[in-house]
């Protein structure tokens, strides 16, 4: 007959769903590590005098950072945040990608229309950026 | 002659004719295969292919390549072709979408829209049959990849309401972009055939269909009635710009104001900020397809602030609720254009990806009480799916399936002959069934009339000045005679694919002359289509280039890596002289540095590199890849997914 929460079927259920939990995360922190490490890349790449030189040239290689970026972001945002370490992870890459962006849009000095209230301020965009990478380090 | 004639060795199966779907915002092709429908694949695993097209400086996307770049890029990325194919450039639905479009289009001639691109720092024009080329090369291609082999022959789908100019520039489209298309069929025509309506045997024999078409950026409903394999398209309404795309917005709009509501900012003027929203709220909206809530989150929004909100199935329904019932009042009219009532509808059919929201579905369903809703087939697929049913038909196959199944589309518009005092002399009545060749006397109007002039009208208005204009030509040397005595045999000739061809016949001397309905319609020539199969040829041949190049410069970098790596290896420079070691060194970092200033150069250029770098790196290039032209990975750590692939290149040391 049917016995109702049987120590065993609890255990069972709980290992489980436990089981189940972990694969979960596991593969969106696997996500999320993926875009972290696209983003080590772009940052680098973004840190060398050839690419800020080629950017400030060349619209197409500006074009090619920012989709690239963007690219990044729809990923995050595309990784549920039902688990808080998860998506206190995936903030923390949002906010370093969003971080390149402000570089490069300062390093490009865009000044696309209605962005005048950005540009306005980048110096303190960037000084909050390289404050925040000094107390990450 | 028949029966003199020796059996053949069969000969190889020839790859099977494909049908596309040629979508305003997506396409998608299919293949008759084992007894069944396939719906095939793209490059990047998706079973629809974006109707993209994007220009750069470095070549052309097509695709989910050229959407994916479109906010980047918007001037040079071309869509919604399908609004602009088969019209004239002051049409007023062509004014009033290219208002709206980042792309610039120009009156080209023959009043023909084109579209301007900057494509490799170039300004181009392109006609939009070529754009529709491209979108169908695309298609092509996706088919080739699945199937091993070329394919030639495909069916291909146009909306009911499409005019014969319309239909014969996706003709065009198909040959400039190497496809033999077998037909254009209607696309509420496909979706039909899709679910094996017309084969159905019912004791009723004829049988009305509604079909109900939402997608991304259009909706469209038709009225067929199907009788022993003969498609009528008894009505259409619907609305040009109205789709997936316009939910999405809504529910964009209503986070915009929330996120002003909690913030006190607005974002409408931050592209980025709009398009990550835009991407979360088109995932939102498919996700309460069959969840009646979900959340959006996206951290960092808008200087630095987070947006996390949730959205129920009931608000998304609310939202759009102007939308729904504007559907509903289409359909209404649709069947009001059919002079029909609902109860005579037999079967409902659901095609595009909105058709998935469950209100949409609710309404329908209320609408016609106790009807199946006909929705088994990927809605997304559907049009594509009976494409690819009507391939397998024309092109036979010896399919035994199919022994009976004749199809038969018709003329959506009546054809007529113009009369003295802009009268409309139909001679082609609406929705007959093509090909047809159907013939009307006339006679002369004026007293000693030598030149009589036809022109060739198509719409349902009595009088001419509110139909539209076909063409016109003219038949001479007719012998002067009184008013009404010289008759003349007029022949509408319409093909399978709708192609008009009208001639007439002088009964007493023979004079002939004829009009096929092309180039006045502002459709390409013989030599235009020709120029244009010979450009898509040498874009593609220019995209090939760019990946051979692409290429010859990724085996340069890994070799030149690979090196790098292997010199800094004691083991392997132990026995080497310093002075080599440096000289190896200083090749290996030139190479580099090489690579670094010439992002894209010949490929000859790469492979001459490749060879000086290898004959000075020759001491310390492992015995093991120099004879066997195997190459150890697990030696030689630097490997990336693409090393696999040039690898091969590498092989040839000597």
């Amino acid at each position: 007959h049917h016995q109702e929460s049987s120590p065993a079927a609890n255990a069972a259920a709980l290992k489980i769903q436990s089981a189940y939990r972990a694969y979960l995360v596991r593969s969106l922190v696997k996500k999320l590590s993926a875009v972290n490490s696209e983003a080590n890349y772009w940052e680098r790449h973004i840190q060398c005098q050839e690419t800020v030189d080629a950017v400030r040239t060349s619209e197409r290689e500006r074009i090619k950072i920012n989709e690239a970026l963007m690219g990044l972001l729809l990923r995050l945002d595309s990784v549920p945040g039902t688990e808080p370490n998860v998506r206190a992870l995936r903030r923390h890459l949002s906010r370093r990608i969003v971080g390149l962006q402000e570089i490069l849009d300062a390093v490009c000095d865009t000044r696309v229309e209605n962005w005048d209230v950005f540009l306005r301020d980048w110096d303190d965009v960037i000084s909050r950026i390289e404050k925040e990478a000094c107390r990450e380090r | 002659m028949a029966e003199k004639r020796k059996r053949e060795a069969p000969a190889p199966a020839p790859a099977p004719a494909v049908g596309i779907d040629l979508g305003t915002t997506y396409s998608c092709v299919g293949v008759w295969q084992h007894g069944r429908v396939e719906i095939i694949a793209n490059d990047q695993g998706n079973r629809t292919t974006p109707s993209f097209v994007a220009f750069t400086n470095t070549g052309r996307f097509i695709g989910d390549a050229a959407k994916n770049q479109v906010d980047m890029n918007p001037t040079n990325t071309v869509f919604g072709a399908k609004r602009l194919i088969g019209r004239k450039y002051i049409d007023p639905s062509v004014q009033s979408d290219i208002k709206h479009w980042p792309f610039k289009v120009i009156p080209g001639l023959g009043n023909k829209p084109m579209i301007v691109v900057t494509y490799k720092g170039e300004e181009k024009l392109f006609a939009t049959e070529e754009i529709s080329a491209m979108v169908l090369a695309k298609m092509k291609e996706t088919a080739e990849a699945y199937l091993g082999s070329t394919v030639k022959d495909a069916v291909v789908t146009v909306p009911a309401y499409f005019n014969d100019s319309q239909r014969q520039a996706t003709k065009d489209a198909g040959v400039i972009a190497g496809l033999n298309v077998l037909r254009i069929i209607n696309e509420p025509t496909a979706a039909s055939i899709a679910y094996g309506l017309d084969t159905k045997s019912e004791s009723t024999g004829e049988k009305n269909v509604f079909i109900f078409d939402l997608g991304g950026g259009t909706f469209d409903v038709s009225i067929l009635t199907i009788e022993e394999g003969i498609f009528e398209v008894k009505a259409t309404a619907g609305d040009t710009h109205l789709g997936g795309e316009d939910f999405d917005n809504t529910m964009v709009n209503h986070f915009v104001q929330e996120f002003r509501r909690k913030n006190n900012m607005d974002i409408s003027g931050n592209p980025r900020a709009l398009w990550r929203l835009k991407t979360a709220c088109e995932r939102a909206k498919r996700i309460l397809s069959f969840s009646t809530k979900t959340e959006i989150e996206i951290d960092s929004l808008f200087q630095g602030i987070d947006f996390y909100s949730t959205i129920s199935r009931a608000k998304f329904e609310e939202l759009n609720k102007d939308f729904f019932t504007k559907c509903m009042e289409l359909v209404q009219k649709c069947l009001n254009d059919a002079k029909m009532d609902k109860s005579s509808i037999n079967d409902v059919v659901l095609v595009g990806g909105s058709t998935r929201i469950p209100k949409v579905q609710q309404l329908l369903q209320d609408f016609f009480p106790g009807k199946d809703l006909c929705k088994s087939i990927n809605p997304d697929e559907a049009v594509a799916y009976g494409a690819a049913v009507q391939a397998a038909v024309l092109s036979g196959g010896g399919q035994e399936k199919f022994q009976d199944f004749v199809l038969v589309d018709i003329t959506p518009l009546s054809l007529s002959i113009e009369l003295v005092g802009e009268v409309a002399s139909v001679v082609v009545p609406k929705n007959t069934s093509i090909p047809t060749k159907l013939g009307k006397v006339f006679v002369t109007s004026k007293d000693n009339q030598t030149v009589v002039r036809f022109t060739v009208f198509e719409g349902e208005s009595a009088s001419t000045k509110d139909n539209n204009l076909l063409g016109s030509f003219n038949l001479s040397g007719i012998p002067p005679a009184p008013k009404g005595v010289e008759m003349f045999d007029v022949y509408f000739d319409i093909d399978a694919n709708g192609i008009l061809n009208v001639s007439a016949v002088h009964k007493t001397t023979g004079q002939k002359n004829h009009i096929i309905i092309t180039n006045d319609r502002g459709r390409l020539s013989k030599e235009e289509i020709e120029k244009m199969v010979l450009a898509a040829e040498k874009y593609k041949f220019e995209e090939e280039m760019y990946k051979k190049k692409v290429e010859a410069k990724n085996a340069l970098e890994i070799f030149a890596y690979r090196m790098k790596i292997t010199i800094m290896n004691e083991k392997i420079t132990a026995k080497l002289p310093p002075a080599d070691k440096k000289k190896i060194e200083n090749a290996i970092e030139l190479a580099i540095q090489w690579l670094d200033g010439h992002q894209l150069v010949e490929v000859d250029e790469f492979e001459d590199q490749m060879e000086e770098l290898k004959r000075i790196c020759k001491p310390i290039i492992p015995k093991s890849y120099k004879g066997a032209g195997v190459i150890n990975d697990d030696a030689l750590p630097l490997g990336r997914s693409s090393s696999s692939r040039a690898a091969p290149k590498i092989e040839i040391v000597d």
